[in-house]
C-alpha cells in the first residue's frame, strides 16, 4: 500500500531556484516548486509576474539563467518523453485566418518524433476521433479553426493536447475570453480529468476567483510573484490505472 | 500558329521548366506566408541575382553562384531574425540592400555581362537549356520529396511552432530545411519568371488558395492547381501574342486572384 502512494506522488515537474532574466531585465528569480503526480496545481500572479514564462520553462520552450528544471526525475535537457505532456498556450496564439481544420489541428497533436518517419495509423486517427468526443466538438471536425468561437478552440486545443493522454497537462489562461457558462463547464471537465484520470495539471491564471472556488483559499506557498494553489486528487486510483481508458471511450 | 508554338522544342522545354516550378513555387510559398516571410521571396531573388552576376564574371555556372548566394543569404537572414527579435522584417531589408550592392557591383565589374543577367532579372523561360531543366527537375523532386516525408510537422511547425517544440519535434532542423528548401526553389526560379517574379509565384497561388481552403491540404492543392493553371494558360497566351512569358504568368495569377475575390464576394452578397 506504501508502494502505491510513494508511486502515486512520484515527482511530475521540479523547479530548483529557477531564475529568468529576458535581455537585461529580471523577470523572477529563485523559484522552487514541486509538483506532484495527481497534484492540480494553480499559478496565480499579477500581469507581468511571468506566469507564461514560468509555464514556457515547464516545457522547455525557454533555458532559465539559473537553476534547474527536472520533468519526471529527468533534467529537462536530457528529457525525451515529450508525449507525456500536454501543453494548451493561451488562446489567440494562431493566425486565425489560417487553413485549418479541427481535425488537422487535433491530428497535429500526434505529430511529434515518435511518429517523425510514419503517417498516422487507423488507431492514431480512432483516438483524435475519441478526443474530440471527449471535449463534445466532433460535429466540428471539418470546420476551419478560425471559424470557431473562443469557447470551442479552447476545447479544439485541449483535445490536442490530450490525444497522447498525457500524464501533465499545462493550461495557460485557458478561460480568458471566454463567457461564464462555457468556463464552468470547461472547469467540469478538468474536474472530471483529474478526478478520475491519471492526470497532473499545471495551470496559469490571472482569476483569483476562480482559482480560489476551485483550490481553495489558502495558497501552498508563495514565490516570488506567484502564489501557488494545489489540490490532491483520490489516491485509490493510482492502483487502477486501466479506469482512465475506461472514462477516455 | 498555336500548334506550331506547342509542338516547338523550345516551347516544350519552357513548359516542362514552367510545370516544374509551378509545383515547388506555391508549395514552399505556402509556408512562408503562413509564417509571413512572403518579403523573403523578393530578398534572396535579389542576392541570387548578386551571385549569378558573380558567375558569369568568373566563368561558372551562373545558376550554381546563384544558389550558392541565396543560400548564404537565407541563413544570414535566420542569423540576423534572431540578432533582432523584435525587428524581424530589418533582417530581410539589410540582406536586400546587400544583394542590390553586390549585385550592381558586380555588374560595373563585367560590362559585357549585362545582357545575360537581364534574362534572370526578367526571366527568359523560353532559352532554358537541358541543363536548367535538369536543376529546376532536382529542386522540384527534393521538394516534393522532403514534403511528402514531413508535410505533417511541416504543417505544425507553420501552425504553431510551440506546439512543434514541446511535442519534441526538432524544429531548428526544420526551420534550417525550410530556409535551405527557399534558397533552392528561388535560385531555381528566377531564370523561368525572373527575379523581380519569383515573389508573385511563391505568393499569390497561395493568396488566391487562402480565400477558398478549409483544410491545409486542400490549400496546398489549391495553390499548385492555381499556380499550374497560370502557367500552362500564360505560355500559350504569351506564345501566341508575343509576349513576355514571365509577366504574362504573373498577370494572369493576378486574373485569378481577382477573379476568386470576385466570385467569393459574390457568393456572399
Amino acid at each position: 500500500m506504501t508502494d502505491t502512494i510513494n508511486a502515486c506522488h512520484q515527482q511530475v515537474i521540479t523547479l530548483d531556484q529557477v531564475a529568468y532574466q529576458y535581455e537585461d531585465q529580471k523577470v523572477f528569480e529563485d523559484i522552487s516548486f514541486e509538483v506532484r503526480e495527481r497534484d492540480f496545481v494553480g499559478v496565480i500572479g499579477s500581469n507581468g509576474a511571468g506566469k507564461t514564462t514560468l509555464l514556457r520553462l515547464m516545457v522547455g520552450l525557454l533555458k532559465p539563467t539559473a537553476g534547474e528544471v527536472r520533468l519526471f526525475g529527468t533534467p529537462i535537457q536530457q528529457f525525451k518523453d515529450w508525449e507525456r505532456i500536454g501543453y494548451v498556450p493561451q488562446k489567440n496564439s494562431f493566425n486565425p485566418l489560417f487553413p485549418a481544420t479541427v481535425m488537422e489541428v487535433v491530428q497535429s497533436g500526434m505529430y511529434n518524433r515518435r511518429n517523425l518517419f510514419r503517417r498516422l495509423s487507423r488507431a492514431d486517427k480512432d483516438k483524435c476521433l475519441d478526443a474530440l468526443e471527449v471535449m463534445r466538438v466532433t460535429d466540428l471536425a471539418d470546420k476551419r479553426i478560425g471559424a470557431l468561437s473562443g469557447g470551442q478552440q479552447q476545447r479544439v486545443f485541449l483535445a490536442r493536447a490530450m490525444v497522447n493522454k498525457p500524464e501533465l497537462l499545462i493550461l495557460d489562461e485557458p478561460t480568458v475570453g471566454i463567457d461564464t457558462d462555457t468556463q464552468k463547464d470547461f472547469f467540469k471537465l478538468l474536474q472530471h480529468l483529474h478526478e478520475h484520470h491519471r492526470m497532473t495539471f499545471v495551470m496559469v491564471s490571472h482569476d483569483l476567483d476562480m482559482v480560489n472556488a476551485w483550490l481553495g483559499k489558502e495558497p501552498v506557498q508563495c514565490c516570488g510573484k506567484f502564489n501557488f494553489y494545489r489540490k490532491h486528487s483520490h489516491e485509490r486510483e493510482c492502483a487502477l490505472p486501466n479506469l482512465t481508458h475506461s472514462v477516455m471511450s | 500558329m498555336l500548334i506550331d508554338i506547342i509542338t516547338s522544342q523550345f516551347f516544350q522545354k519552357a513548359l516542362i521548366g514552367g510545370l516544374l516550378i509551378g509545383i515547388t513555387a506555391p508549395l514552399m510559398g505556402i509556408f512562408l506566408v503562413l509564417r509571413r516571410l512572403s518579403m523573403i521571396g523578393d530578398t534572396l531573388a535579389h542576392v541570387t541575382i548578386a551571385g549569378v552576376a558573380l558567375g558569369f564574371l568568373i566563368g561558372i555556372y551562373p545558376l550554381a553562384g546563384g544558389l550558392i548566394f541565396a543560400l548564404l543569404g537565407s541563413i544570414a537572414i535566420e542569423k540576423l531574425r534572431k540578432a533582432y527579435k523584435t525587428y524581424a522584417e530589418l533582417s530581410i531589408a539589410v540582406i536586400m540592400s546587400g544583394g542590390v550592392a553586390l549585385a550592381s557591383l558586380f555588374f560595373t565589374l563585367g560590362k559585357s555581362f549585362n545582357a545575360n543577367v537581364t534574362n534572370y532579372f526578367f526571366g527568359s523561360i523560353y532559352t532554358l537549356n537541358w541543363m536548367d531543366i535538369s536543376v529546376v527537375g532536382g529542386v522540384t523532386l527534393i521538394v516534393i520529396g522532403f514534403m511528402v516525408i514531413f508535410w505533417k510537422e511541416m504543417f505544425l511547425l507553420t501552425f504553431d511552432e510551440d506546439a512543434a517544440a514541446v511535442n519534441g519535434l526538432p524544429v531548428r532542423w526544420f526551420n534550417l530545411a525550410l530556409t535551405v528548401l527557399t534558397a533552392l526553389v528561388i535560385s531555381a526560379a528566377i531564370k523561368i519568371v525572373g527575379a523581380l517574379l519569383v515573389s508573385a509565384l511563391l505568393t499569390i497561388p497561395v493568396a488566391t488558395s487562402l480565400l477558398v481552403a478549409r483544410s491545409f491540404k486542400k490549400a496546398i492543392i489549391a495553390s499548385v492547381f492555381v499556380s499550374e493553371f497560370a502557367v500552362v494558360a500564360g505560355l500559350i497566351t504569351a506564345g501566341v501574342w508575343n509576349l513576355a512569358p514571365g509577366a504574362t504568368i504573373v498577370l494572369i495569377l493576378i486574373a485569378v486572384l481577382i477573379f476568386t475575390l470576385l466570385v467569393r464576394r459574390g457568393v456572399k452578397v
